[in-house]
């Protein structure tokens, strides 16, 4: 039972450590809006995703030269330049704008 | 070919103007110019994700009204409205009143984040506010207000609102003190379960050998100690606050049994370490907070919820006014008027007496004025409640916070800010906050001698048995104590409450107050405003009788339509499609795009004429198509065509009139439901109409409401509740507009409507968010089900008490007893209370008034 000498005390230190976090927590407003941000936390997420699928392509098409996947690189200047912080939607994954490209 | 849809407001597009852009790389269809560059703005910020990720369409742009943001630049106009952090950085709030979804939310926080001086950025979707940090020297205010514009964000500054901050902060306050009594409470029950575990009484029941050695016993019992004490005085302060200032003022509520059976409990248990004795209760301190914290939790969220929806920018009173001028430099304008001072946007408290303001079209009018120039019609539903436009013509005084519908004007100031009506009724608002009747709670009344009782019992019980067994009184004493914990009985409201406050919200009910339902069952009085909680408050088209068809049928030939109501009805539409007037409105739903109205003129107080398909229409009363028809002249006579005494409008082309149209504001369909109830329960009912009209009385008469006042200002109504609670009545107030705010607040009990102004919905003690009437109804049986379960919970904590505390009193209950006991009974109160909502209780509810739906 001696153990208890020390794990009590161990769970003292980390209850206090609790406590502060939370406090920190909500005065820091981290608890005044729960709605949204569990919303749109997970459209970063997809983002990356994304970003991930980009940059593969990328490198196979730079591996393969293969003219049909340099397709997505052909925008304007501006738009090549932004691909690096989020945009660049792969045909794959977004189903409503390939289905509009089929139709153009 | 299928119908396109735009591609960002998702609306029909009229195949004749579709703009077409490449979004993307891919071209994409658009109803408008400024949806197309929102959406090119959105593309060329590399933000285009949104359109995958929103649930929503996007509002539809406004290609006729460029806003400008310049005059956020200046300095005493964002004194108004920003909180300066230090000498550069301040905190801004913008009110967006476009966010819709959550999409909409990650697109203004990924644009804002670019912009340089923008941090801590927060967009809240509740009460469409974003706010974040901003570095003065950076980027323009302005400059980053047109960037959210041009992503299809208008946006304005927005002074928060007291309430919002001081309710938030409330919120926040209690969720603290309850996550650490959560904490500490967790912490207690795990030393707990070694304690009652290595109890010795229970091992040797049971012949177990798990019995704890005294020194780790005194470990457990020392921690718990120190975690109890910490929760105690942090999380446990408003209680015995609260209890101690109600004793001072004489009146003893609910917080004086919480704060005793918080006291008795660690009390005791310090007792018993002290003196080596096994048993303490810290695990039930710890809990008993944690739950009250709890009950109290969820009615600041309600409060903080309500407080929160509030803010839409229609409904707020501008604190910047557009000054032109001043009277006293009227005559060099005229002489000169190359001296025109030029428009000058200043804060209102900055105004002074006689200057002159110019209100646009659409914009509040910020002050109360004269008006000077100009002849236009005021939306006042903001202040009066009533929906019907009020012409405003030269000489008239336009009060701040109504709505400048059809022409600009110019006011001379009158009323400065801080005495204009608007602030009044504030005042009023607050006075009657303050003068509000408070009736005694059920469990108040129990707890004051509940307390009292528990005290006496303990001091005697304590002085017999130190003359008979000295050295016992005190462990008996302390028995009695533990036994008779008021914990139930302070249990027995929160956890109803809490229980009751679910089956609300699927009611679409949110209660802010805690005594409204115990209330509710008093009333004897309700009273309704008219406009926006009776009736709808928009106006329907009611009727529509062809007077002359042939007219109609005559005129409309070349568009080769059928000619029948919707058609005539489309026509006037058109004519009306810029108005604002609330008339207006009742045709919008009828408008055709093929059918398109020019030359269009309005004339204020009268109507509107215009040509369609070259030829001229006039929709309005009939005075004014006597005055503008040629061939109705002298021949129109309204007996003629029986329109007796409703206000008719006439439509007539220019070879004569056409139909006649009855418009009503049309009552809640609900209404009856509600007011055949409350007859059933022997309630009085009342309306108190702002409208002076005789409209508030047929309303009454259809309704069969008992009382009827019309043309009530918000002080006469005041003084009407007011009036009532000296003949010792119960008022139940139900309103929604400003003007009701005071009269909410001063009833003893008050509804508003969730379509309500802001001020009224923050004054009443619940909000009807579904708008409808007879959820109320449900809300008077639940009241009924709530009280049983209240009355049972005390009575069982009433009766536990009786029979086991004379027991303690003669030593018969040995301490372990009466620790399971405490905890016991404070479980059964629990479960009494979620038998609320059990579902056949929510179904009852639900089926008993659809058959009274029925029935009616």
């Amino acid at each position: 039972m001696t153990a208890i000498y020390l794990l009590i005390p161990i769970s003292l230190i980390i209850l206090v450590i609790a406590v502060r976090s939370f406090v920190w927590a909500v005065n820091n407003k981290q608890f005044n809006n729960l709605e949204d941000i569990s919303q749109t936390m997970l459209f970063e997420d997809t983002i990356q995703d994304r970003k991930e699928l980009l940059a593969k392509q990328e490198s196979t098409a730079k591996a393969t030269a293969n003219p049909k996947t340099q397709n997505t690189q052909v925008q304007s200047p501006s738009k090549l330049k932004l691909t690096k912080e989020s945009t660049g939607i792969p045909e794959e994954i977004n189903k409503q704008q390939s289905s509009n490209h089929d139709q153009t | 070919m299928t119908a396109l849809h735009c591609f960002h407001c998702d609306e029909l597009i009229n195949q004749v103007q579709t703009i077409e852009q490449q979004i993307h790389g891919k071209m994409q269809s658009f109803c408008c110019l400024g949806c197309a560059s929102i959406a090119g703005m959105i593309d060329s910020n590399g933000l285009v994700d949104f359109y995958d990720f929103r649930s929503q369409s996007s509002a539809k742009a406004n290609n006729e009204k460029q806003n400008s943001y310049l005059i956020y630049d200046k300095t005493n106009v964002q004194q108004q409205y920003f909180v300066a952090k230090n000498a550069k950085t301040s905190h801004i709030q913008l009110l967006v009143e476009d966010i819709r979804c959550a999409a909409c939310i990650w697109l203004i926080k990924a644009r804002l984040s670019r912009v340089v001086g923008v941090s801590k950025i927060e967009v809240d979707s509740l009460s469409k506010i974003v706010s974040f940090d901003w570095t003065a020297d950076t980027t323009l205010l302005s400059k980053i207000m047109q960037k959210l514009d041009d992503i299809g964000f208008p946006c304005t500054p927005y002074c928060i609102e007291n309430e919002i901050v001081q309710k938030n902060n409330y919120r926040n306050d209690i969720l603290k003190r309850l996550g650490v009594a959560g904490l500490g409470m967790m912490q207690t029950m795990m030393f707990a379960t070694g304690l009652y575990l290595g109890d010795s009484e229970l091992t040797n029941t049971f012949n177990t050998s798990n019995d704890l050695a005294s020194s780790d016993r005194a470990l457990l019992q020392w921690v718990s100690l120190i975690v109890t004490s910490f929760v105690l005085w942090y999380s446990a302060a408003p209680f015995y606050k609260n209890a101690y200032r109600s004793v001072l003022v004489g009146k003893i509520g609910i917080d004086m049994p919480i704060s005793l059976a918080l006291f008795i409990a660690y009390g005791s248990s310090l007792y018993n370490i002290l003196n080596n004795h096994p048993h303490v209760y810290f695990d039930t301190v710890t809990m008993f907070t944690f739950l009250i914290l709890l009950g109290r939790l969820a009615e600041a969220q309600t409060r903080n919820f309500l407080a929160r929806t509030l803010s839409s920018s229609k409904n707020k009173i501008p604190i910047l006014a557009r000054r032109v001028g001043n009277e006293g430099d009227a005559q060099s304008i005229n002489g000169n008027p190359s001296s025109l001072p030029k428009e000058d946007w200043l804060p209102i408290v900055e105004l002074a007496k006689y200057d002159t303001v110019l209100v646009k079209v659409g914009e509040t009018v910020p002050i109360d004025g004269i008006i000077i120039e100009g002849d236009t019609w005021f939306d006042q539903s903001f202040i009066t409640g009533e929906s019907n436009l009020v012409v405003g013509n030269i000489g008239t005084l336009a009060l701040a916070g109504s709505i400048n519908t059809h022409a600009p004007i110019k006011l001379r100031t009158e009323n400065l800010s801080g005495q204009r009506l608007i602030d009044q009724i504030i005042q009023f608002k607050q006075s009657g906050t303050q003068n509000k009747p408070h009736l005694e709670m059920q469990l108040d009344t129990v707890a004051k001698y509940f307390s009292l009782a528990v005290i006496l019992v303990a001091s005697f019980v304590y002085l017999g048995w130190t003359f008979y067994q000295p050295e016992k009184a005190l462990l008996v004493t302390l028995s009695v104590l533990v036994i008779s914990c008021p914990c139930a009985l302070s249990l027995a409201v929160p956890t109803a409450q809490a229980c009751t406050q679910a089956i609300l919200n699927k009611l679409g009910v949110a209660v802010a107050h805690h005594h409204f339902l115990e209330t509710l069952l008093k009333t004897t009085d309700v009273l309704f405003d008219k406009t926006g909680t009776l009736t709808e408050g928009k106006v329907t088209i009611s009727q529509v009788n062809f007077l002359h068809r042939e007219q109609f049928l005559h005129s409309g030939e070349a568009l080769n339509k059928v000619l029948d109501k919707p058609c005539l009805l489309a026509f006037i539409a058109s004519l009306e499609a810029e108005s604002e007037h609330p008339i207006a409105q009742a045709f919008l739903p009828y408008l055709d795009p093929a059918i398109k109205a020019t030359n269009i003129k309005y004339v204020v107080g009268e109507g509107v004429s215009g040509d369609i398909d070259g030829l001229r229409y006039y929709v309005g009363s009939p005075l004014f198509i006597d005055e503008n028809v040629p061939s109705a002249k002298a021949k129109f006579n309204s007996i003629d065509y029986n329109i007796g005494d409703q206000p008719h409008l006439i439509v007539a082309s220019n070879s004569g009139i056409i139909a006649s149209i009855l418009t009503q504001d049309q009552t809640r369909n609900d209404a009856h439901t509600l007011v055949n109830y409350l007859h059933d329960l022997d309630i009085q009912t009342h309306i108190l109409s702002g409208d002076p009209s005789d409209k508030s009385t047929l309303l009454a008469k259809q309704l069969g409401i008992n009382n009827v006042q019309q043309g009530m200002l918000a002080q006469n109504k005041m003084g009407y509740v007011e009036s009532l609670h000296q003949q010792g009545r119960i008022s139940l107030m139900i309103g929604d507009g400003i003007n009701d705010a005071p009269v909410l607040s001063v009833a003893h009990n008050s509804i508003a409507m969730g379509s309500g102004s802001d001020l009224s919905r923050v004054s009443a003690d619940a909000v009807l968010i579904n708008n409808q009437l007879s959820s109320l109804v449900h809300v008077f049986k639940l009241a009924k089900q709530h009280k049983a379960v209240i009355t049972s919970n005390i009575y069982w904590a009433l009766g536990y008490n009786v029979i086991t505390i004379p027991m303690a009193v003669f030593g018969f209950i040995p301490p372990y007893l009466a620790a399971i006991g405490m905890s016991l009974s404070s479980l059964v109160v629990l479960w009494n209370a979620t038998r609320l909502l059990n579902k056949n209780t929510f179904e009852k509810i639900r089926h008993e008034s659809t058959k009274q739906l029925v029935a009616n």
